[in-house]
């Protein structure tokens, strides 16, 4: 499109200089016409061309002839050939001043600049008006097509942005023009290696996690042993409190791997917070009571949506933190009250 | 008590045969599914302790196995899988109970004596804590040497708090079990009946968690 401007622009200043030139080379030939026709000698039925003026000096400078409508002095220097612009009458004109010396005179032929300029407009609009008229028309045609042949990239990229960690579904490969589809194939090719990757992963903590479970039960089981056979000691009860953090910590992995924003999502359910701070505490009793903590729960049954496994370890860590941080012998107090929040 | 233990590791194994040997089970001890049937086939089992990641196979086939060829046998599942559709699956499959790793003893001996005793309903079976024994068969309970008398329901939340001696219990999960014997329960009918036996067998007995539930021989 800029280079269509440059070119009508620069065809512009092109066209008008050489339909100066045109002009320029009308002018001497009217000049010869005069000076070489019986016309020379008299101003009758001369053709003026358009408002053409013109003087004939004899060779020491005495008028001879002019048009109508034409100053005595002479329009510009008597010279032998020139055309140059000069200005009388408060208009510019373009002036060419011959010698012909076989008559012995000077023929000086002038034109207005204004009407030049129109007839050189005139020529070189002509040409160029199309390719000036093209332009909005090739850069609306331009347009359309170009977004045209963008919705489908926009679709596409709507499409990407849409796939996240629980999203790997492949991407629809129908209605895409065929030099995408190949991008696209790809890209599915490689969103399902992430998702296997990514599964891959997760599976490896979880498993991890549930193979760690029996060494685990293997060591609580020979601390029961031990304690059964020496007694109670306070090194078995250390190790005994110990071990159920490490348990506590690869139930906490698995949770990662459960809570996982799809698994979440999909499992909300109506849950009645009493009864999980009930389940909570009895899970820990154990421990609890090895603190020898007095552990009481007051409340109401309060039901709300949600998944059971984040609000039980939500339930869990609270706990955990309230007897690790309450002494020995002291007193955990769990309330569950209802209370209406407005979203702000 | 012949117990068959069925795990693969062998840490583990050993351990528990060692802590339940000294709670008084004789056990037999394998570490694949293969094992496990050719033992019980050779030898009566009072209960089967099973772990479901075996390497010969997966424990559930075992146990459909189990239940088809010994229908009475009463299995209880030992597994670290412990989510609620793995728990669904193994009751489905037939197992009496089912525990995950990591577990405590005590806990798996409340367990293996009440699917045991489930099965068997054997005429001599008496639960004891401390001073306090429930002979399930007679339906009675005494104090030292002294005969209670309690109530029906009564009797019923006492054998569910002895029956799982060492743990504490919800309220709701004796609700429950009041349910299973078709009693009907109020909403305070758990601490009614809880407020009888404390009178009855001295207010120590069975300890209160305010808000939770109760639990009888809490360390």
């Amino acid at each position: 499109m800029l280079v269509i401007f440059i070119a009508t622009v620069q065809g512009y200043r092109q066209g008008i200089r050489e339909t100066q030139q045109l002009l320029d080379l009308h002018l001497n030939q009217y000049a010869e016409l005069l000076a070489g026709s019986s016309y020379s000698n008299s101003n009758q039925g001369l053709p003026l061309a358009g408002e053409l003026r013109f003087q004939i000096f004899d060779t020491n400078g005495q008028l001879l002839h002019a048009s109508p409508d034409t100053p005595q002095a002479p329009m510009t220097t008597l010279v032998t050939n020139q055309v140059v612009d000069a200005s009388f009458q408060s208009h510019r004109w373009r002036v060419v001043s011959r010698l012909f010396p076989t008559q012995n005179i000077y023929v000086l032929v002038a034109e207005p600049i204004t009407a030049r300029f129109d007839v050189a407009e005139q020529a070189v609009g002509a040409t160029l008006l199309p390719m000036l008229l093209s332009i909005p028309i090739l850069a609306l045609m331009a347009w359309i097509i170009i977004s045209l042949g963008l919705r489908h990239l926009r679709s596409l990229a709507t499409a990407v942005a849409e796939r996240d960690e629980t999203n790997f579904k492949p991407i629809a490969l129908s209605g895409l023009p065929s030099e995408l589809s190949p991008v696209v194939s790809s890209m599915n090719a490689m969103l399902a290696r992430i998702e296997q990757s990514l599964e891959r992963e997760k599976r490896f903590a979880s498993d991890a996690a549930h193979e760690l479970r029996t060494p685990i039960s293997a060591i609580k089981v020979n601390a029961y042993n031990l304690q059964q056979d020496c007694g109670a000691h306070p090194q078995i009860s250390a190790l005994g409190s110990n071990l159920r953090r490490m348990s506590h910590l690869i139930d906490q992995l698995l949770l990662l791997y459960r809570t996982s924003s799809d698994n979440l999502r999909l499992q909300f359910e109506p849950v009645d917070l009493a009864h999980l701070c009930q389940q909570a505490v009895q899970e820990r009793y154990p421990d609890i009571q090895q603190r020898e903590q007095d552990i009481e729960l007051e409340g109401e049954n309060v039901v709300i949506s949600g998944n059971r496994f984040a609000l039980a370890a939500l339930i869990g860590n609270l706990l955990d933190n309230a007897s690790k941080y309450t002494p020995e012998g002291g007193r955990i107090r769990l309330q569950v009250t209802a209370d209406i929040i407005k979203p702000s | 008590m012949r117990l068959l233990l069925v795990e693969d590791d062998h840490a583990l194994s050993k351990a528990v045969e060692q802590a339940l040997s000294g709670q008084g089970y004789a056990i037999d001890a394998v570490g694949s599914a293969e094992a496990a049937l050719f033992l019980l086939d050779q030898a009566p089992q009072d209960a089967v302790v099973l772990d479901l990641g075996l390497p010969d196979g997966d424990g559930i086939d075992v146990l459909k196995q189990m239940r088809k060829r010994w229908p009475g046998l009463p299995v209880l599942i030992l597994t670290a899988r412990d989510s609620v559709d793995d728990r669904v699956r193994g009751l489905d499959a037939g197992a009496d109970d089912y525990l995950t790793k990591p577990f405590e003893i005590p806990e798996l001996v409340a367990r293996i004596r009440a699917i045991t005793r489930r099965a068997s309903g054997r005429s001599d079976n008496v639960i004891s804590v401390g001073d306090i024994t429930l002979n399930l068969a007679a339906q009675q309970v005494s104090l030292g040497d002294q005969l209670i008398e309690l109530s029906g329901k009564e009797y019923r939340v006492l054998h569910t708090l002895m029956e799982n001696q060492g743990r504490l219990m919800t309220r709701e999960q004796i609700e429950t079990s009041l349910y299973a014997w078709g009693d009907e329960v109020g909403s305070n009918t758990v601490e009614v009946y809880i407020h009888g036996l404390r009178k009855k067998l001295g207010k120590d007995f069975i300890k209160t968690v305010r808000g939770i539930g109760y639990g009888v021989g809490l360390r």
